[in-house]
């Protein structure tokens, strides 16, 4: 189990996860979703001891019990892999390219497993099988280039499970993929944590793959959790002003032509500031369109799974 | 009134030869596409990587020319004007591509990258002012243009692209998976731009994208496609609401459309 509380992560002035309270248990399927810059990625990070040497953490980060926060490099290495492991957008980015995707799936075994060579190549193979790669035994010997870009995100998925471990993070996982080739590898990823009872948290800015992948919901921006919840119930009654905002904005067909005509899609007005020019209160103030005077300097406290002054939360 | 008319048109490509002794293998990226596009109006392109899409924009654009096929633009096959012909063509079709800030240049001002275009037409008139022009038409500031792109967030470096595309007053936009790159948000202020100035300009748009949603939102007719031929063509509340190919049904399922 991984819990987090009041975990902070800044760089000087600008704060890039504010206050983040969070526990994973065996088996959740949780999904974070935000936009550029609402922090998504840095938490994926921070679980897995793999923030900036100048990013400043604090509050409390434990992993099976263990504080993590200020660990050593070499406890986080005893870690990873074994407890948490991720994948992400890239796949070709993330695999060696001079190295057949067997050695690469079979060195984390060799190293952290201490199993022989032959012994790795064959859980290499029943991993193969795992993700569901055509034709395993040939894949073993193939470079990264002969394979395609959904085959690289399964080879990456068994590189991550290899060491079997109790919570994987997949930042972006199918945002460079094609719709069918995604959909596939969501199901895949359900289908893992659910076989494994291993944790799945499903890091996305695509609303879609997250209401398929996950049963939980954490809505991040400007670093801060805004909305959290069962993931049905809050893509059908969004109940934070920033979610409803980014809800309203998705391409809809049906909605958006009505006799015929286009209509203009719902927009949030401006854009997200800076890290380091955040509101200190709640941090969609100057956006929110139902903003309260005391909106922008008040921090508001999370209520019934939103965090909004207008929803009660933290009202003077 | 058609402003654009593909016929029928044919894109190989060789492939990296298997052996020394063997003609190089042939990819078929495009094969005998054809549709018309009329004047102030939206035509979706939608397939997966590798369909053919963007080969059919480069053709358009007459960065490429067909194998077989024609593209006829206000009546005249592109690849029939001679190189000057071609050039004093150019400034009625211009092309928006997926990342801005790859067709940015980094050390160059916003002002100096919307300004290229005229520059390689030679129309260099009131450079200065047109470029204002177009800045406050995609929605930002005239004195934007002494910016740099690293300044600019992702939308706005997509609406400096967008000024660029405009400030030769075309007829035709070329949007290659112009919003795909953009988070939800930003994409609808994109996207609504878009509109607007289709509106306003009387802008026909070519709109290519792999995303069935955004299409469906901008585009008046969509066309389907899946390694390289077309399986489905028609308006594109047609083809969203009943669609009659099994590839574009499986298309509106990933993309979470009922």
């Amino acid at each position: 189990m991984i819990e987090t509380h009041g975990l902070s992560v800044g760089f000087g002035a600008a704060q890039a996860l504010r206050d983040i309270d969070l526990t994973i248990r065996p088996g959740a399927r949780i999904g974070v979703v935000g936009e550029s810059g609402s922090g998504k990625s840095m938490l994926g990070l921070s679980l897995m001891g793999m923030m900036p040497d100048a990013a400043h953490v604090s509050g409390r980060l434990a992993i099976d019990g263990h504080e993590m926060i200020g660990a050593s490099e070499a406890a986080w290495r005893r870690l990873r892999a074994r407890r948490v492991a991720m994948i992400f957008q890239e796949p070709m980015a993330a695999l060696n390219p001079l190295k057949r995707v067997g050695d690469i799936v079979a060195e984390p075994l060799i190293v952290h497993e201490n199993l022989g060579r032959e012994a790795a190549r064959a859980r290499a193979l029943d991993l193969f099988r795992e993700v569901g790669l055509p034709d395993p035994e040939a894949r073993l010997r193939q470079f990264p280039h002969e394979l395609s870009g959904g085959q690289r995100q399964r080879i990456l998925i068994a590189l991550a499970l290899a060491c079997d471990p109790d919570l994987l993070i997949a930042d972006e996982p199918t945002t460079a993929l094609d719709a069918n080739v995604a959909l596939r590898v969501t199901e895949l990823l359900v289908e893992l944590s659910q076989q494994r009872n291993m944790a799945l948290m499903f890091i996305s800015h695509d609303l879609t793959a997250v209401a398929r992948a996950t049963s939980e919901l954490l809505v991040l921006y400007g670093g801060t959790v805004v909305e959290q919840g069962a993931t049905g119930q809050v893509l059908a009654a969004p109940r934070h002003p920033y979610t409803q905002g980014l809800l309203a904005a998705r391409p809809r067909a049906q909605a958006l032509r009505e006799g015929g005509t286009r209509r203009r899609l719902p927009t949030i007005p401006g854009t997200v500031p800076p890290l380091d020019q955040l509101p200190a209160g709640c941090r969609f103030a100057g956006r929110c369109p139902v903003e309260l005077p005391h909106c922008a300097s008040v921090i508001p406290s999370m209520l019934d799974g939103a965090a909004c002054h207008l929803l009660g939360g933290g009202a003077p | 009134m058609t402003l654009l008319q593909v016929e029928s048109v044919t894109r190989r490509y060789a492939m990296p030869r298997s052996s020394l002794l063997r003609a190089a293998p042939m990819l078929t990226a495009v094969d005998s596409a054809g549709f018309t596009l009329e004047r102030g109006k939206t035509l979706g392109i939608v397939g997966e990587s590798g369909s053919g899409k963007s080969t059919i924009a480069r053709m358009v654009m007459a960065f490429e020319r067909p194998d077989a096929g024609r593209v006829l633009f206000d009546g005249q096959d592109i690849n029939q004007l001679s190189p000057a012909a071609l050039r004093a063509l150019r400034p009625s079709f211009q092309i928006v591509f997926q990342d801005p800030y790859g067709s940015l240049d980094p050390r160059r001002t916003a002002g100096w990258s919307i300004a290229e275009p005229l520059r390689a037409t030679g129309d260099t008139d009131r450079a200065a002012a047109r470029v204002a022009e177009a800045l406050e038409q995609v929605g930002l500031r005239a004195d934007d243009a002494a910016k740099y792109p690293h300044e600019f967030s992702g939308g706005q470096r997509q609406r400096i692209a967008i000024a660029r595309a405009i400030i030769t007053r075309p007829a035709l936009i070329v949007a290659d998976e112009a919003v795909s790159a953009l988070d939800v948000s930003v994409q609808a202020q994109i996207l609504n731009l878009l509109m607007d100035l289709q509106d306003d300009l009387g802008l026909a748009m070519l709109f290519i994208s792999h995303d069935l949603s955004v299409v469906a939102a901008i585009c008046d007719e969509v066309l389907v496609l899946q390694h390289g031929q077309t399986v489905e063509q028609g308006a594109a509340a047609q083809v969203m609401s009943a669609p009659t190919h099994a590839y574009t049904r499986s298309l509106l399922t990933a993309a979470g459309l009922p």
